[in-house]
């Protein structure tokens, strides 16, 4: 929706700077900004802005290999586990609790990564579904549609929030309980 | 006054993204279905855009390259997810500017635990104005955070006009809404980027 706020001419400074403007709207711009001092000052302010983001982005220089770093990343993904193995007898129980700690405790950080990966993806996903929705059918109330997605993805925002909260006092009961063990098999018998 | 032309929408820019985006299409069903090449073509294609697009608004290179990394392991993971009703490049760019913004707000949070004052935050340092030894990556700095505080619906128009060069009517595509609210919004991201950089605009 365009904001009857904007000035239309003002707008019309903006899509010509951008490369938007139909040549029907160029030419009664040029005819405004003629008349008017204000819509020329805009378009220098806006000139400025855009000049500075420019430079800026022609700044950014991507790291050398960065694809070849995700690619890298993404196969590991599907890689086998390695598994440390332990001879000695004494060491093993604490070893293995040890390692157990660190798995959790790994699990714990990949879990929390993993439903914030999902949550991230589900809402681009919903986000693609209103789209489509829109397009096959172009007569739907659009803010009715957006306002009831925009519930949704508030719904799913606190069921996000509760189920990281749960899994949060899941796991810490659980490392209470390894601490527990670990001080057991610490005692001497 | 320094006359400057801005990229017009050219007919073959138009044409070579409809190329593109069949190609995306074909190398993602590949992906989907366990083609390694297929997902490295997806992130060669794509790697250096998307840093460049969440560089806009992080100026740590080494979060940036982390963040870049999250958006292309959670594309990888999720490949299925994409159901192929809009252009891979727009799935792409509204996960990239969602992981993005995460990471800024837990940036936020973690900020808050540290810092007494909180008001401070969210309000870019710009006291003092332009310094004449200001080197160019001070200048990033203050550009990236004066973009980082601005609100999500108008960072998001911004970087993807001024980052990715995208024409209004593909930015309407990616964030779903019309070309109008697009427009009026990028005016005002403009309006209020101009205030918070006020300092180090060129006159020009």
């Amino acid at each position: 929706m365009t904001d009857p706020s904007i000035d239309p001419m003002a707008r019309l400074v903006q899509a010509r700077l951008d490369g938007e403007i139909t040549p029907e709207e160029e030419r009664a711009l040029e005819q405004a900004l003629a008349a008017r001092p204000d819509l020329q000052d805009l378009e220098q302010r806006l000139r400025d802005v855009k000049r500075h983001l420019e430079q800026d982005r022609r700044s950014i220089r991507p790291p050398l290999g960065l694809a070849q770093r995700i690619v890298q990343r993404a196969s590991q993904e599907d890689a086998p586990a390695a598994v440390v193995r332990s001879s000695n007898r004494f060491w093993r129980p604490l070893a293995a609790a040890a390692a157990l700690v660190l798995l959790l405790g790994a699990s714990f950080y990949l879990g929390r990564e993993s439903t914030s990966a999902e949550a991230d993806v589900e809402r681009s996903s919903l986000q693609e579904r209103e789209i489509d929705v829109l397009r096959r059918h172009p007569e739907v109330d659009a803010a009715a549609l957006k306002s009831l997605f925009d519930a949704t993805l508030r719904e799913l925002d606190v069921i996000e929030r509760r189920r990281a909260a749960d899994r949060r006092d899941v796991m810490g009961r659980l490392e209470l309980g390894i601490q527990a063990l670990i001080r057991k098999a610490d005692r001497p018998r | 006054m320094e006359a400057i032309s801005f990229r017009k929408t050219s007919p073959e820019r138009s044409t070579q993204a409809v190329k593109e985006a069949a190609d995306d299409q074909s190398l993602v069903a590949r992906a989907e279905a366990g083609d390694q090449e297929a997902f490295a073509a997806l992130v060669h294609r794509y790697a250096d855009r998307i840093y460049t697009l969440v560089a806009g608004m992080i100026h740590d290179r080494t979060a940036v390259e982390d963040v870049v990394q999250d958006i292309f392991f959670k594309v990888y993971r999720k490949l299925s997810a994409f159901q192929g009703r809009s252009s891979f490049y727009t799935w792409l760019y509204r996960v990239s500017l969602n992981t993005a913004t995460d990471h800024l707000k837990k940036k936020r949070r973690d900020r808050h635990r540290h810092v007494e004052d909180p008001t401070v935050l969210d309000r870019p340092d710009f006291t003092g104005g332009p310094d004449e030894t200001m080197d160019r990556e001070e200048l990033r700095q203050k550009t990236s955070e004066a973009i980082a505080s601005l609100p999500t619906k108008y960072r998001d128009i911004l970087l993807l006009r001024e980052y990715q060069e995208l024409s209004y009517e593909e930015i309407a595509d990616v964030l779903q809404c019309s070309k109008g609210t697009v427009e009026s919004r990028l005016f005002r991201a403009r309006a209020r980027l101009r205030s918070k950089l006020e300092p180090y605009l060129k006159r020009g």
